[in-house]
């Protein structure tokens, strides 16, 4: 070894001793911080990619042992496609949840019970769905029941302890005072049509009333919260030999669509 | 001056590069994958193309941050990797003397066993007992590490001969 590596080396032996000694008390320990907190980083990068790799990536050492990875991750996908068509549901449901939610925090004055549409009824022509809350939750005949952010879907019209049968806007023999937001400040009944429509009838033909007016429920009947919105005027129609005039009303829920409602209860009133 | 700067900058990178690759390629890599030693692999490189120092610093300022990761006691990293790296330079100064490829994987051999001879003694004299050495298991961990970092070593050897007039093997350094 050449006298000029000589001294490096015998620098590097005092060096290394140093060092030692430096850390066993401990005199060195921000230079350790720091290294620490440069190459930490580096190493959590690469690291986070390693994990990504080895997660994307699987080594198999025979045949038999590939087929039942597969048929493992086969019925794990089996899971997971349900688990996904249940998040989906309770996507949905999760977002009706919080659009009622916010309107009855609008509304403080209201109070109301949250339901799960279970069913429909079963008969032909009618429109009604049947919710898993009844009388021991305070439900009533005749309470409004109102879906999306406060929109009025139907009414109660039976009520046992634990379940109740709501009859749709769109039913034929559903009749909800209302009001329309015209200058007039219309008032008339919103009746059912068969099950398809939803039409505002009984407003004197001297009101003026125009497509796009909104139509809410006028309060002017038992359990019914004045303000709950049924929908928009479509079509208006005038015949010059009846006394009234009617429009079709667009509302904006589809009702067979519904999945959670909310009753509104008396104190609202 | 500038030459210094340039130097300490360059072997900084490289102690950042070789260390993190080092920690992460265990987990990155299958066996016998994550045998090579790229730590070895670069000393060996110094140790030919650079002044001791350059060795003797990378070697300290590396084995300084292994041992952060380490669970042996503080210094033994730090020992065996100065300690292989003057022994590499020993062998290559007095032995191999020129820069065929032969005496660069041999110069790594020497480095990887002396590492290895350094921390298995060193391991046994701070437990104190042999219980937990198996000679069988590190020769063919040694083994691995030579097959597989020879053969980096040898793609790393045409390109920087290719490139790099002192890496020829009829040029003789004076």
């Amino acid at each position: 070894m050449q006298g000029n590596n000589r001294m490096t080396v015998f620098v590097f032996v005092i060096f290394f001793v140093m060092l030692v000694v430096l850390h066993y008390i401990g005199a060195i320990g921000w230079v350790e911080r720091t290294g620490l907190r440069i190459i930490n980083p580096l190493i959590h990068v690469v690291y986070k990619q390693n994990v990504k790799i080895r997660t994307l990536t699987e080594t198999f050492s025979s045949t038999q042992e590939l087929v039942a990875r597969l048929e493992e991750l086969q019925s794990r996908v089996n899971q997971l496609e349900h688990l996904e068509a249940t998040s989906a549901v309770l996507l949905v449901e999760n977002e009706e949840l919080k659009k009622q939610l916010n309107f009855f925090r609008q509304h403080e004055n209201y109070r109301w019970v949250t339901c799960n549409v279970v069913g429909e009824t079963i008969e032909e022509r009618t429109s009604g769905v049947i919710l898993d809350c009844g009388t021991r939750d305070a439900i009533a005949v005749g309470q409004a029941v109102v879906a999306g952010e406060g929109v009025l879907v139907g009414k109660v019209v039976e009520a046992n302890e634990v379940s109740s049968v709501v009859r749709l806007l769109n039913d034929s023999k559903s009749r909800v005072a209302v009001s329309v937001l015209n200058k007039d400040r219309s008032i008339g009944i919103a009746e059912g049509g068969f099950g398809i429509s939803v039409q505002v009838t009984h407003i004197p033909q001297s009101e003026e009333l125009s497509e796009g007016n909104t139509v809410i429920t006028s309060g002017l009947e038992e359990y019914m919260p004045r303000g709950l919105v049924v929908g928009s005027l479509e079509t208006i129609t005038r015949e010059s030999y009846q006394p009234f005039q009617r429009g079709v009303i667009r509302v904006p829920l589809d009702y067979q669509k519904l999945i959670i409602v909310s009753v509104v209860t008396v104190d609202a009133l | 001056m500038m030459y210094s700067i340039v130097r300490a900058v360059g072997i900084i990178a490289l102690v950042l590069i070789s260390t993190v690759i080092f920690i992460s390629q265990k987990t990155l890599l299958n066996f016998p994958y994550n045998q090579i030693h790229v730590i070895f692999i670069i000393l060996t490189f110094l140790l030919f193309f650079a002044p001791l120092s350059a060795s003797m610093w990378y070697s300290v300022i590396v084995a300084f941050i292994l041992e952060l990761y380490a669970l042996t006691p503080f210094g033994v990293l730090t020992f065996a990797l100065v300690a292989s790296a003057i022994i590499g330079h020993m062998v290559f100064q007095r032995f191999l003397t020129n820069f065929s490829f032969i005496s660069l994987a041999t110069t790594l051999l020497i480095i990887l066993v002396s590492n290895r001879v350094i921390l298995l003694f060193l391991s046994v004299l701070v437990s104190g007992t042999f219980a937990d050495v198996s000679l069988f298991f590190e020769l063919v961990h040694v083994s691995w590490e030579f097959v597989m970092s020879t053969g980096v070593l040898f793609l790393v050897y045409f390109l920087v001969r290719h490139f790099y007039r002192l890496a020829r093997p009829e040029y003789v350094r004076r």
